[in-house]
């Protein structure tokens, strides 16, 4: 089906889901993107790093896991994400429903999503971490005899 | 992006390159063989990716095009390895002009005494001026005598001890570049990925075309880890060493 057929398909119908609306991996999508350009996918992935905002619109990365696949999308809409992914904190998973793009001409010939429809499947939270004194001990006995070493290498001359 | 560019380019080059210029010597620039190689191989191999990349039509523009290739063929020179596509997407879109440029490209690498691998735009421009010689050498009268200089850092004359270093560096990359090459077929990766991330590897440049990863097989990752040491320290040193361990040790029962 060409992409004027699709779109027409599209216009028509008011909305083309590929894979029978069920959510479609990373690599999936990387490895076949030729067969999923210009189509309505579902995506669904934990958001990482931040929340980009450019404009009206907004930058958000999903990663499944494999990859992150970047999401463009109004940013009112990120409104309703409450954890990103980051050091200590595990972020929100997300259904994301959108126009995949294997080169996206509107973003210098990226591959990414235009966000749809979001949807928070799981929030986020944050990682409980303890300090291991062990290890620190471990690594402060570790720099104190390579400094040791290093100064008996340049006294001597070694 | 452009700024990333300017930095990966710069990171590249000789730190005596750097050391001249911070000595205001800005004509080292224009006259340094390394520069002037990285120039010309930049030049010739960003017209082939492009020229690849526009006839598969990768991207919707010309524009777009140059972005993303110039970008990641820069990085692959400079050896920085960073990446703007999907790794799959060097196979699965990419096509073998663009994909064999940047293997070329992460091969040269960037200067030498820099933080860049590869076998260095130095040999490239001393094999170059070689065979421009030699050329000479078979057009001119036999009674001519020809002298060839190169400049890096200070005038030097080319001369046989030069191109030999220079030739046994680069025979020793390609070969550990088929090596890898050929592990990668064996362990099933088509040619094109198996050479590209065998390139990767052989430069230290970090750029990916899938295979590296947490699942491939564990000899694989064994051997890429060899080449990646024995390649960065540019093969002479390991040679030592094993002779070193070999050689060293039979003198010493001997005695």
């Amino acid at each position: 089906m060409g992409p004027i057929k699709i779109f027409l398909a599209a216009a028509f119908s008011g909305i083309l889901i590929v894979n029978g609306g069920m959510s479609i991996s990373s690599n999936e999508l990387i490895e076949n993107a030729i067969k999923y350009d210009k189509q309505i996918v579902i995506y669904s992935g934990e958001v990482i790093g931040d929340i980009m905002k450019r404009g009206d619109d907004a930058w958000i990365n999903v990663s499944d896991g494999n990859n992150a696949i970047g999401i463009w999308l109004p940013y009112s809409e990120t409104k309703i994400i409450k954890y990103t992914g980051q050091y200590s904190y595990i972020g929100d998973t997300v259904k994301i429903e959108g126009i995949f793009n294997k080169a996206c001409p509107e973003h210098g010939g990226d591959l990414d999503i235009h966000c749809k429809e979001i949807e928070v499947l799981k929030e986020g939270y944050i990682i409980q971490k303890k300090v291991n004194y062990k290890n620190i001990l471990i690594a402060g006995i570790l720099l104190i005899f390579a400094v040791s070493l290093n100064l008996i290498i340049f006294r001597k001359k070694l | 992006m452009k700024l990333q560019l300017w930095y990966f380019v710069i990171s590249s080059f000789n730190f005596a390159l750097h050391y001249a210029i911070w000595n205001k010597n800005r004509k080292e620039i224009y006259n340094n063989i390394e520069i002037q190689s990285m120039a010309v191989t930049t030049f010739i191999l960003t017209l082939l990716v492009v020229t690849g990349l526009m006839k598969l039509n990768v991207y919707p523009d010309f524009i777009a095009t140059f972005r993303k290739g110039f970008y990641l063929l820069i990085s692959g020179h400079t050896t920085t390895g960073f990446m703007t596509i999907y790794a799959k997407q060097f196979f699965t879109e990419w096509g073998n002009i663009a994909l064999f440029t940047v293997i070329i490209a992460m091969l040269i690498g960037g200067s030498a005494c820099s933080t860049a691998g590869g076998f260095k735009g130095l040999r490239m421009g001393i094999i170059f001026k070689g065979f421009i010689r030699d050329i000479k050498r078979i057009l001119l009268p036999e009674s001519r005598v020809q002298i060839d200089k190169f400049h890096h850092i200070g005038d030097i004359v080319l001369e046989d001890k030069h191109l030999r270093s220079a030739m046994l560096i680069v025979f020793a990359y390609i070969v550990t570049f088929a090596i890898g090459t050929l592990a990668g077929i064996f362990f099933g990766y088509p040619l094109s990925s198996a050479a590209f991330e065998a390139a990767s590897v052989t430069g230290n440049v970090g750029l990916s075309i899938g295979i590296t990863q947490v699942s491939m097989p564990g000899t694989l990752k064994v051997i890429y880890i060899f080449i990646m040491w024995i390649a960065r320290l540019e093969f002479m040193s390991v040679f030592a060493l094993i002779t070193f361990i070999f050689f060293g040790k039979k003198r010493k029962w001997a005695r």
